[in-house]
């Protein structure tokens, strides 16, 4: 098997995460209706540790899922390399400097799309460079490059709304691919799809990140054969907390087809990452449980 | 249209046979009220009044509007400005008007001004109130992506939370055309006055003319579901997505 994405020891990592913890402190509703709606002590404090201790690199060129079962924090850790959401330990690193605002290296595509209703497919894809102050031919020219790329030709004057799921996803990787980052932060952006159109979508994600040689990728999923099929490393987590549990090597070399999913390294790394993630999905419900 | 049309005909049946039942002295039917409105609008008193209420309804519900609209969004967008004052608005929009008219009067006097001072403060909290909720209700996602896209502050105000508070705005200012409305009569009714539509109704009131009375009530009912349909045509016109987003969860909704 050619071992084409060895890591050199000498390459810097684009990304660094070293002992990132994150704590939520929220409240929950009370059970009682009555005890809610009273005046005082409707909610108590609950303080949840969403991940603690994860510490991973990414090198430059290299798609790295993660993966673990809901609830892990996974999108937590992807919010955070972001900086959406702030932390409580640790630190994240990119080019080397430490991030406290979105870099501008990043671009983060949502689960749910989280395009806006009132932009055209158009003056969705263009909302980043319009922030930006990208403006005239130049942002036409790179809209429009971006719409083609995604497949969309054809649907510019369209609103969301009129848009079936994987065409609203095709838009959101479009805005964000517009901005040409050097790191791209996707959020289980195929989740909310149909079992088919899923499918398709992931084989669309390769293609248009063939036609992009060298952006990073960091990919937060459940769907192991996903990781399996578009990943270079899968970085397996433990249920809540979320802890790195183990970094998985995925060897297919690139350009990926789906017909890796025949071959026996296939099948047999499928079946360690399930026997991986069985293990936490149980004691996710043990927890559930207890908790009950 | 042919429903609203069919419904229009039905009502009027209705009406029209509950008016045979118990006479047309205690209930006049459509008829007799169509006709005591043609003799009322063919009346000078008539457009003088007409045109005396429209005066405190444009100058006090414009004004509730002008203010109304960037208060609530600036209440809405400001977390900390919305905790610290919207509840004043829902205080002032539960408080009995009629009970304190009276103080208005001795307030502000008893020319036109105070009429308009009184629909004025009666259809703020109502403008204030949806918009504010609007602007509060901006969906979290829409903000995060404008952050993601290290958007600014007033960026973020300008590309996510206006758009997002359009349609707000014009349910405002339906809600607000109604209130403004009634406003203008109880202003009318309370605050002494000798003109307006309110005291042409007292007068018809007194005199027990009740087609009357029902004249004037049907023309007020008649002018506020006209502003409700021209206000609903501008939304459409001004954010098309919002209908067919609300459309294709199962609301019609055409007006």
């Amino acid at each position: 098997m050619p071992d084409t994405y060895a890591i050199e020891p000498a390459r810097k990592p684009k990304i660094v995460v070293e002992d990132l913890r994150k704590v939520y402190r929220t409240k929950r509703q009370r059970s009682s209706f009555l005890r809610r709606v009273l005046p005082g002590r409707g909610e108590e404090d609950v303080v949840v540790t969403a991940i603690d201790d994860v510490s991973l690199s990414v090198q430059e060129g290299e798609f790295v899922s993660i993966l673990g079962p809901s609830g892990c924090g996974k999108t937590t850790v992807l919010r955070i390399l972001d900086a959406l959401v702030p932390h409580d330990g640790g630190r994240v690193l990119i080019n080397g400097s430490e991030v406290t605002k979105p870099p501008v290296e990043c671009g983060f595509v949502f689960q749910d799309f989280g395009l806006y209703p009132w932009r055209t497919v158009v003056d969705n894809v263009g909302f980043g460079l319009e922030v930006a102050g990208v403006e005239g031919d130049k942002r036409r020219t790179l809209v429009s490059r971006y719409i083609e790329l995604v497949g969309l030709t054809g649907f510019e004057g369209s609103y969301p709304h009129q848009l079936s799921g994987g065409m609203q996803q095709r838009v959101g990787i479009a805005r964000t691919l517009a901005m040409e980052p050097e790191i791209l932060l996707m959020d289980e952006p195929f989740g909310a799809l149909d079992a088919l159109t899923r499918r398709v979508m992931q084989r669309e994600l390769l293609r248009i990140l063939d036609a992009s040689p060298g952006r990073t990728v960091v990919f937060v999923t459940h769907d192991l054969e996903e990781a399996l099929l578009l990943s270079d490393r899968i970085i397996v987590m433990t249920a809540r907390p979320g802890r790195v549990k183990e970094i998985v090597e995925v060897p297919f070399p690139h350009p990926r087809h789906d017909s890796i999913e025949d071959t026996a390294d296939f099948i047999e790394l499928r079946r360690r990452l399930w026997e991986s993630l069985r293990q936490e999905q149980r004691s996710t419900q043990e927890g559930a449980e207890t908790a009950l | 249209m042919k429903v609203r049309l069919l419904s229009v005909a039905v009502v009027l049946a209705i009406w029209a046979l509950a008016s045979a039942v118990v006479g047309s002295v205690v209930l006049p039917g459509p008829l007799e009220v169509a006709e005591a409105f043609l003799r009322v609008a063919s009346d000078g008193r008539f457009t003088a009044a007409l045109s005396v209420s429209l005066y405190a309804l444009v100058v006090g519900g414009g004004a509730a509007v002008l203010i109304g609209i960037p208060l609530g969004v600036l209440l809405g967008a400001r977390r900390t400005l919305g905790r610290a004052f919207d509840f004043y608005f829902s205080a002032l929009y539960v408080m009995p008007f009629s009970a304190v008219a009276p103080l208005f009067v001795l307030w502000f006097g008893i020319d036109a001004g105070v009429r308009a001072i009184f629909v004025f403060f009666f259809t703020l909290p109502q403008i204030v109130i949806v918009c504010y909720q609007g602007a509060r209700t901006t969906p979290e996602r829409l903000l995060e992506v404008a952050h993601a896209f290290r958007a600014t502050d007033l960026q973020i105000f300008r590309k996510t939370i206006m758009p997002f508070e359009v349609p707000f705005i014009f349910t405002a200012l339906r809600l607000g055309v109604g209130r403004a409305i009634q406003g203008m009569v109880i202003a009318e009714l309370l605050i002494s006055s000798t003109q307006g539509i309110g005291w042409l109704l007292e007068g018809f009131s007194g005199a027990l003319d009740i087609a009357g009375v029902l004249a004037i009530v049907l023309f007020i009912m008649l002018l506020g579901v006209i502003a409700n349909a021209v206000v609903q045509r501008l939304e459409n016109a001004a954010a098309p997505w919002y209908r067919a987003m609300t459309a294709s969860q199962g609301d019609g909704g055409d007006a």
